[in-house]
């Protein structure tokens, strides 16, 4: 997100943040605070609360039900759909009804899991959570009608990320080689040669567990 | 924050104002750290500090980059974003140091550890006005109480004046291997946050070992013994620093109590603080039964 929100007609930001003191080792929704402009946005928040801590203007609820009764104007800045659909039947569905809410420039932030992940293929499941390739997030949000979309990888999850990589190829490219030779002085790696291609083609990113797509409503 | 970031390295030069942010990671640590890969070779590492002020941090950059230019990341500047404290910094690329490398190293990584502790020996030099020994008993008053007074009372009288004679050297304070990496011949090292809090000689050679024993010092003792794994560190740590392997284990017990001090309530996991105590009641007990036959020794001597 490229960020010069204040000059388009964000609010000013308070100077106080919400206190970290209350759960100090739990920084769920810690990304969402990441890639908003500061905390005083008004945030809906869709799936497991994680944003209260993170943001002083929040309202949990479905973009569904806001869809069905809609406020006079859109208003929200920012909706987070974390690992939910929001109600809705699909992801094209779930960014379409984030998109009639939120006023322009504002944020949406979903988090899900990546259809082409081994270990996650068979988990069906769990059907309200999003599933996509990486480009079908990327895709889903410029049909939406979001420009300025980023997809990131979450590691380990995308429910309480240590680490939150952009799948662009210099971030990506430099994070995954670090972890696979991280991993070769502590533990030791397999097919180690292969997995170093896979990084230098770009192959890597496209196939993590979890993902965070952020957009901006044009 | 990713405006705080991105602020931040426009204040550097790195980015133009009407520059995007460029493709990042971060990490979430208490603290954010964000490493920033703009176009060309170049790399950057931003710190927001939501948890506080990163002077400290910042020192130990400068500190350090000026005693280890090629180990430690130029620092760029510590200002203030959004009412947060953010420190910039050029990345460094490096291999990193694991369990492994650290069991079977190669000369060139014992040659550059050595170099490090010799150098941060006269380099980090301090004067703080307070001794050791005070110092160490503050740590030790500070534990919980499943440490008792009595356990660590006779511990730290008999240390006395042996300890308040080594000099003050600020040390580095996290140095665990995963801090840890090579860059060509120069061992580099990351995350100066806890810079200076302790100053006694060792200290850092005692983290390493630590962390690499799961924080029990008898594993200490026994993979350091002549050929086993982790010989060649403390080699290369008592050259460095000038200690004897006897000191550096009497000392033991005051770099625990050291390390459980400063790393409470700083974000660190809280496992850490419990093995750190379960060593350092370890630690006590092997002490107080080489002080026992020493005392055993002196007053069989005066008879």
């Amino acid at each position: 997100m490229n960020a010069t929100p204040f000059e388009s007609g964000w609010k000013s930001p308070s100077e106080a943040e919400p206190s970290l003191a209350a759960a100090p080792d739990d920084y769920r929704g810690w990304f969402y605070r990441v890639v908003a402009p500061h905390s005083d946005v008004y945030v809906l928040q869709t799936g497991v609360v994680v944003a209260d801590r993170w943001f002083t203007n929040v309202v949990s609820g479905d973009p569904g039900s806001l869809v069905r009764s809609p406020p006079a104007s859109p208003s929200l800045d920012m909706v987070i759909l974390h690992g939910t659909l929001g109600g809705h039947s699909s992801i094209a569905e779930a960014l379409c009804a984030a998109h009639g809410l939120l006023r322009r420039d504002g944020i949406v932030a979903l988090a899900g899991y990546n259809r082409l992940h081994p270990a996650l293929r068979n988990r069906a499941g769990e059907g309200d959570v999003p599933r996509a390739t990486l480009w079908g997030y990327r895709v889903a949000a410029r049909r939406a009608g979001f420009s300025n979309v980023r997809v990131y990888s979450a590691q380990p999850d995308f429910d309480s990320p240590n680490v939150v990589v952009s799948t662009d190829w210099a971030s990506a490219a430099a994070f995954h080689r670090a972890e696979l030779e991280a991993h070769a002085v502590s533990a030791g790696v397999r097919f180690r040669r292969l997995r170093s291609a896979m990084i230098e083609l770009h192959l890597t990113p496209h196939l993590q567990a979890c993902y965070i797509m952020v957009a901006r409503k044009c | 924050m990713l405006d705080v970031a991105r602020e931040a390295l426009c204040g550097v030069g790195v980015l133009r104002t009407s520059d995007p942010m460029p493709p990042f990671t971060v990490r979430m640590s208490g603290n954010l750290v964000f490493l920033v890969y703009p176009p060309g070779r170049d790399f950057y590492l931003v710190k927001v500090g939501l948890q506080g002020d990163l002077q400290r941090e910042y020192d130990g950059f400068c500190a350090g980059h000026a005693a280890f230019p090629r180990g430690v990341p130029k620092p760029l500047a510590l200002s203030r974003h959004r009412s947060f404290s953010t420190l910039v910094t050029l990345g460094i690329p490096f291999a990193p140091l694991g369990p492994r490398s650290m069991r079977t190293p190669s000369p060139l990584l014992e040659r550059a550890l050595t170099h490090y502790f010799a150098t941060a020996a006269t380099t980090f030099r301090a004067e703080t006005g307070t001794s050791h020994s005070q110092l160490i008993k503050a740590a030790f008053a500070s534990l919980p109480a499943n440490v008792s007074r009595d356990s660590w009372a006779s511990y730290v009288e008999h240390l006395g004046r042996e300890v308040d004679e080594l000099p003050m050297v600020r040390q580095h304070g996290d140095f665990y291997s995963n801090n840890l990496g090579l860059h060509g011949d120069a061992l580099v090292v990351l995350d100066w946050e806890d810079f200076g809090l302790a100053c006694l000689p060792g200290f850092d050679l005692a983290l390493l070992l630590l962390s690499l024993n799961a924080f029990s010092p008898a594993a200490i003792r026994s993979n350091t013994t002549g050929g086993a794994p982790h010989s060649w560190i403390l080699r290369a740590g008592t050259q460095g620093t000038g200690l004897t392997t006897d000191q550096f284990f009497r000392l033991m017990p005051a770099y625990l109590a050291i390390t459980a001090r400063n790393k409470t309530g700083r974000g660190y996991d809280v496992k850490l603080g419990e093995w750190v105590i379960r060593g350092l009641i370890d630690a006590l007990r092997e002490v107080d039964r080489e002080y026992t036959v020493q005392d055993d020794t002196v007053s069989g001597e005066r008879q």
